[in-house]
């Protein structure tokens, strides 16, 4: 597989053209196959600190790790992407993350369920928005493209 | 007399001053010149009550740019009192360093802001409290009022009463006619709603004053009398540039933090106040020199957000929580405009075209003083600062503060009227409004229009 500078920064931004890019860490792994000369592969790392928006010294990212990389811990939540759950709130916040807006129902004996509005939520003042909410939800609506929702196993 | 019946019945000669709309601007400086026994008459398109057939009628607009459709038309009423009937009586001055690019400084205007204060019943102390706060940043609260000032309330006694105001409701001023040498306004054309018209003649030695909000004043001097090609006042092709909004970007940031955070408390005497941070004239300078109202709004620590959490178990307590609402200034761009539209409204008057747009040259100076902000407290450890880029980003909401449209400035290549708000060449023609503001700071426009009418008054009975 050969991909250009280009198409490589397309790809980590997530705009895969026709299906040439399945996954950007085998493009990584590809690329680096092509050149025998070239560094060693990058074999594990820690996810880089980042302030998500607040403004933060090195020190509290090291007493913070990482933020907003944590994946939602699916043996408390069953996931599913692009659903949003209509009413039922017992609480609204912003959140730099899925999984904190995840963690926070899990450790809220009222929130059953959540729905989080992602960065590409139409709306900006939505976007990083989560809703903790409880089975007296109204409705759900599916291929709601900007949210993702969970519900306690 | 109070108010006159109907056109047919109007002896215009006999005043002094002919005042075209009748919101704050209006009302007040009828009210100063009214004191010192000045006649005047205000002309007014709308009725004693709101009417929504003339306010749709009368400022129906097509809109390009931020803000959305119907902001601007929404913020103009045809009325008497005018605009405030939607006030919401937000109140504060603009600071020294916002008068940069005015000819008139802050101390012009002081001893006019305490007449404000008192027109709208407030303690002068809102226009001169101020503390300190964190380095590069000051406490300047807006003073608020629920239930504000509705002028034609207010100044029900004008339509009413036997005095030196006269009020006349339902009529339009639809055109401003110049004498030859275009050095004075000759005449202007009234419309009223039953499609009467009439023509009227300004006498030697009287004068006319445009009130009529920031959209109206721009509105009158874009368009030319009959048989001429150029609006009066508008030679230089300046007439509804610089049209400006104060950018709100509600819930934009947070500020968090040790108690010490919290911001002080004015005096009693000030009244009801939203606590407010703006930059200090160094900081000001630093990030743009653009006002950038950061209003703080107290709330619960959000046990969602792993900073927040993290932060107070680090300060143990000892830890306060703001939301941070922006109100912003934009630069005053030539290209942010009023223009007239090829429909008219129903006194011939043509409807109006606007173009503003919040650029970046707006955004950055908002991002560079909320970094400052957080730099300032981290440095300090008293506590971080978060910004929520997608809002920021976004299109704002605003105030409903129409500004700039008849920009005040010492030369008439740049600006529409001068330093006394007399429209450049004009002997008898003024200006009164948030359309006069060279820039508009970040300050609610009204006491500062308030301020500039009353000073107007003065300088027309020769006491300013």
């Amino acid at each position: 597989m050969s991909l250009t500078r280009r198409e490589g920064l397309l790809a980590i931004a997530g705009i895969v053209a026709g299906g040439i890019v399945a996954n950007v860490s085998n493009f990584a792994v590809t690329s680096m196959d092509q050149d025998a000369s070239g560094p060693p592969p990058v074999t594990a790392f820690e996810p880089a600190s980042l302030g998500m928006g607040w403004v933060l010294s090195e020190a509290d990212l090291d007493e913070l790790g990482a933020l907003g990389t944590e994946a939602i811990d699916e043996t408390r939540f069953e996931v599913e992407e692009r659903l949003d759950y209509l009413g039922g709130d017992v609480g609204a916040f912003r959140a730099i993350s899925s999984s904190d807006c995840a963690a926070a129902c899990d450790s809220d004996p009222d929130c059953t369920r959540f729905t989080y509005a992602t960065t590409r939520h139409e709306t900006a003042s939505k976007r990083k928005m989560c809703w903790l909410k409880n089975d007296e939800i109204i409705d759900s609506r599916k291929d709601a493209g900007a949210y993702v929702s969970g519900r306690k196993r | 007399m109070a108010q006159i019946s109907s056109l047919s019945a109007l002896d215009a000669s006999k005043y002094d001053i002919l005042i075209v709309g009748s919101g704050p601007a209006g009302c007040s400086l009828a009210d100063r010149l009214s004191a010192k026994g000045v006649s005047c008459l205000i002309i007014e398109t709308g009725l004693a009550e709101y009417n929504q057939d003339i306010q749709t009628a009368y400022t129906a607009m097509d809109t390009r740019g931020h803000f959305g459709d119907q902001h601007w038309a929404q913020h103009w009423i045809r009325a008497f009192g005018g605009t405030s009937m939607v006030w919401g009586g937000w109140c504060a001055p603009l600071d020294e360093q916002d008068f940069e690019a005015w000819p008139i400084t802050l101390s012009d205007l002081r001893p006019y802001y305490d007449v404000a204060a008192d027109i709208l019943k407030l303690d002068r102390v809102i226009n001169s409290y101020e503390a300190a706060y964190l380095p590069g940043f000051r406490f300047k609260p807006f003073r608020t009022v629920y239930g504000a000032m509705r002028f034609g309330e207010e100044y029900q006694s004008y339509l009413t009463q036997t005095g030196p105001v006269d009020v006349l409701l339902g009529v339009t001023v639809s055109d401003l006619q110049p004498n030859e040498g275009r050095d004075r306004v000759s005449g202007l054309s009234l419309h009223q709603s039953d499609g009467t018209r009439r023509e009227i003649t300004l006498r030697e030695g009287q004068r006319l004053v445009l009130a009529a909000g920031g959209m109206g004043n721009a509105q009158l001097l874009l368009n030319p009398a009959p048989g001429t090609e150029t609006g009066v006042g508008n030679e230089t092709d300046q007439v509804g540039r610089y049209l400006m909004e104060h950018p709100h970007y509600i819930n934009t940031a947070a500020l968090v933090g040790r108690r010490r955070l919290m911001p002080p408390e004015p005096p009693a005497n000030f009244g009801d106040y939203v606590p407010n941070i703006l930059a200090d004239r160094a900081m000001h300078a630093k990030t743009g020199k653009l006002s950038v109202a950061m209003e703080l709004v107290e709330r619960e620590i959000n046990p969602v957000d792993r900073v927040e959490r993290y932060l107070s178990d680090k300060y143990d307590g000892d830890f306060v929580t703001y939301n941070i609402n922006i109100r912003s200034e934009m630069p005053a761009s030539a290209d942010n405009r009023v223009t007239l539209a090829p429909s008219r409204d129903p006194a011939g008057l043509p409807l109006l075209k606007t173009m503003c747009m919040a650029g970046s040259d707006t955004v950055r100076p908002i991002f560079d003083i909320l970094e400052e902000l957080g730099k300032t407290v981290l440095t300090r450890n008293e506590g971080r600062v978060f910004i929520h880029n997608d809002t920021l980003v976004s299109n704002p909401s605003g105030g409903g503060h129409t500004m700039g449209t008849t920009a005040m400035g010492d030369d008439a290549r740049i600006s529409v009227v001068n330093r006394d708000c007399r429209v450049h060449r004009y002997s008898n023609l003024y200006v009164a409004g948030s359309s006069v503001f060279t820039t508009g700071g970040s300050a609610n426009p009204t006491l500062t229009i308030i301020a500039l009418a009353t000073r107007l008054a003065d300088h027309l009975t020769g006491a300013a």
